[in-house]
């Protein structure tokens, strides 16, 4: 029994299957978002059966999540990523308690239970402060790709003191920052640290172990110290921390 | 008459409320009528709603409406009141803007003859109705009350272009234990010339520790209060009824206050049994937004106490025939959640149960206003009873308390605390409510920021909702297993 959950993000629409008797993501694939998304997450799934030889006859339901999960008309059922990262992550590392997911345009903490299920939630989408979209927008300030600022961060002797996380001030602050010949490594340190700091805000102090940390910008190395900095616990990085909603919607999708 | 009979309950758009609109025979709208003490004022007042789309109130066409005659003329009331107070200051009547206090001081004004009391601060909602167009945002940011400050702001604007509601002849403002942004937007206000009586609302103390002297009195939302507050309370509202009478030039007497206030509750009885039917009896009777305009009316009477009165109970009589008749407005079983703070986009409460959810107890920021009002003692006494029971007063902690009653009383699954973008009250009040009730009642909290058009977060507030929903559904699967 297959499973397939699609996980529309602002950035990125990822997909996944899910093969219910072995209990494991039989393929994932990922595309950027577009303006069309049912075109989009049409060539996907078609590249994803594709791969294994199957048909949508294959796939007993496909359930959609993300932002964009309203959009596709094909889809069974749509379920909202917060449930669907903790489905993903509780999957995966079935010890998690609290899940910290940063995504393209927003962050989530999500509390589960001790049957993964969520019970409680919070979620910063006024701002990009704090998002893969900032990081981003740093990067190119920095005249980087975003996938450099991991290892370059790892360089920093001395994080920078950034102060405001409104992209827009950050900007100036970052700008001044280079004048004065501040390295591109602190910069990126001191950035992972203020968005670690910013999130904490919205976190709370009582998070319960074991936390893990996803989304895509779980994939930048970093970040993950900076976030354990900021609360003083140890965190875990999610196992494919893109697919993690895509998991979640695709293994609800064969329990539903 | 020609009969009319309410079609099925159902909610619909304003293009059908326009075809529904012409079913209704002429003779049966023409007889509600404003300002019936007044044969040469009075008017009739239920339009079609899309009229007041026509002059500006864009947001209407995004709404769901109760299809019955009485919700439409429950909104054709609310939608009038400017209107309304510009025939009232025609027919002679003195008009009375009242600030900050909710629900208190507008028995005192109505139980003189010659006053009406009405709401400028209600031009919160001007924005969301008018979909930003009136401008008033603007004018308040060119003032330099900017988006950091509360909605209310739109006051300001609405007293310097002077578009809206009239003039009011003498502004009764509280201060005091009074949020920062409306104490600072009232002394704006008054900076601009407009008459104004200040008082002075004490902040409600019940630590006994605090007050080693004196007694302590019961108010009746049950909270403690310190006698020599209620004696404080009461010289300011008698210095208010100096006010009110030297501008109407009517003496109001006790005799005048205690009829002010027999029908202040008489208003406040209709909206208890509507809320005990609308939050209390599945299938769900009555939607969210014809009830917040229900709850609203109490603090105000929306200009018209006596026409208030009728056009609720025309909506309580509709909503006890759905309930014999065993007839919801909302399918299935929704998610039953208390709300707390009112709306700045009306939109909010149509996409609650869009999302499969109900109302099912308030604590919209007054909800001491729906508390009766003590008919067997002094009346300005019984009213300064009333304005320290304000909800607004108090520590959060009170709040709490009240929205754990509404939230065991009416069954709730979950609490949803809808934050007014920049109102200072709202700023951390709600994480502390939020706590407050998980620990004590271990019951579901969403906090979200509701603006004065939510159009351009739906997709995050969808999420959340949906998020709370897909909570509350797990904790039902396990309940019943």
């Amino acid at each position: 029994m297959i499973g397939c959950g699609i996980d529309i993000g602002s950035r990125t629409t990822k997909l996944v299957l899910y093969d219910a008797d072995k209990q494991e993501m039989i393929t994932s694939a990922i595309t950027d978002s577009r303006l069309d998304k049912e075109e989009s997450v049409v060539n996907l799934l078609d590249q994803a059966l594709k791969k294994l030889n199957y048909t949508k006859k294959n796939i007993i339901k496909v359930i959609t999540t993300g932002y964009g999960r309203e959009l596709i008309p094909f889809a069974d059922e749509n379920i909202t990523e917060i449930t669907c990262h903790a489905r993903g992550v509780y999957h995966l590392l079935p010890k998690t308690r609290t899940v910290i997911e940063i995504g393209g345009q927003d962050s989530k903490i999500i509390h589960l239970d001790a049957t993964g299920r969520v019970r409680d939630f919070a979620m910063n989408d006024r701002c990009a402060a704090g998002t893969g979209r900032f990081l981003e927008a740093v990067a190119r300030l920095l005249e980087i790709e975003i996938n450099e600022m991991g290892p370059l961060a790892m360089e920093s002797k001395k994080p920078a003191n950034i102060s405001s996380m409104c992209v827009v001030f950050a900007e100036s602050e970052i700008i001044g920052l280079l004048s004065r010949k501040v390295s591109r490594s602190d910069i990126i340190t001191g950035v992972n640290k203020a968005i670690a700091t910013r999130f904490m805000g919205l976190a709370g102090r009582n998070l319960t172990e074991p936390i893990t940390f996803t989304g895509g910008v779980a994939l930048l190395p970093g970040m993950a110290s900076a976030l354990e900095e900021a609360c003083g616990k140890g965190i875990n990085i999610a196992p494919y921390p893109q697919f993690t909603g895509a998991l979640g919607a695709a293994i609800l999708a064969v329990e539903k | 008459m020609t009969e009319y009979t309410d079609p099925q309950p159902a909610k619909i758009s304003l293009a059908e409320w326009n075809k529904l609109y012409g079913k209704i025979p002429k003779e049966m709208l023409n007889q509600y009528k404003y300002i019936r003490e007044i044969p040469g004022a009075s008017k009739s007042y239920v339009n079609k709603l899309s009229e007041y789309f026509h002059t500006g109130d864009k947001r209407l066409v995004s709404l769901k409406y109760d299809n019955s005659l009485a919700a439409l003329r429950l909104w054709n009331f609310l939608l009038t009141e400017e209107e309304r107070l510009a025939d009232w200051r025609k027919a002679g009547k003195k008009l009375f803007g009242v600030m900050k206090d909710l629900g208190t001081i507008p028995v005192m004004v109505y139980s003189s003859k010659k006053g009406v009391a009405f709401y400028p601060d209600g031009a919160w909602w001007t924005p969301c109705f008018k979909e930003l167009e009136d401008e008033l945002f603007q004018i308040a940011d060119s003032e330099g009350v900017g988006d950091d400050a509360c909605p209310v702001r739109a006051t300001l604007g609405a007293f310097i272009n002077q578009k809206h509601f009239p003039i009011p002849d003498l502004c009764i403002a509280g201060v005091g234990s009074c949020c920062n942004d409306f104490s600072a937007i009232m002394q704006l206000i008054a900076g601009l010339g407009h008459k104004f009586l200040w008082w002075e609302l004490p902040y409600r103390k019940d630590l006994k520790s605090w007050y080693r002297r004196g007694d302590f009195i019961k108010l009746p939302n049950g909270e403690l209060c310190p006698a020599s507050l209620v004696s404080f309370m009461e010289q300011q509202l008698a210095r208010i009824k100096r006010g009110i009478e030297a501008e109407t030039g009517e003496q109001i007497t006790d005799q005048m206050l205690n009829q002010g206030i027999k029908k202040a509750n008489r208003l406040r009885r209709i909206v208890h049994k509507l809320r005990e039917l609308a939050y209390g009896t599945i299938p769900i009777p009555a939607a969210a937004l014809e009830m917040l305009i229900c709850e609203m009316i109490v603090i105000h009477f929306c200009s018209d106490s006596e026409e208030a009165i009728r056009a609720l109970e025309h909506f309580l009589e509709t909503v006890e025939k759905r309930v014999s008749a065993k007839q919801g407005i909302l399918p299935g079983n929704p998610f039953r959640v208390t709300w707390v703070n009112p709306v700045a986009d009306l939109r909010m409460m149509n996409l609650l149960e869009e999302l499969g959810g109900c109302v099912a107890g308030t604590e919209y920021l007054f909800s001491h206003a729906l508390d009766l009002i003590p008919e067997d003692i002094e009346p300005i006494k019984a009213l300064a009873y009333m304005v320290l029971s304000d909800q607004m007063i108090g520590s959060a902690e009170y709040r709490a308390r009240r929205v754990i009653a509404e939230a065991r009383k009416y069954k709730a699954e979950g609490v949803v605390i809808s934050r007014i973008p920049g109102a200072s009250h709202c700023a951390s009040e709600g994480h502390i409510i939020a706590d407050i009730i998980k620990k004590e009642i271990d019951m579901p909290v969403l906090d979200i920021t509701v603006p004065s058009l939510i159009d351009a977060g739906m997709t995050g507030l969808k999420t959340r909702i949906q998020t709370f929903f897909e909570i509350l559904a797990h904790r039902r699967n396990t309940e019943t297993h």
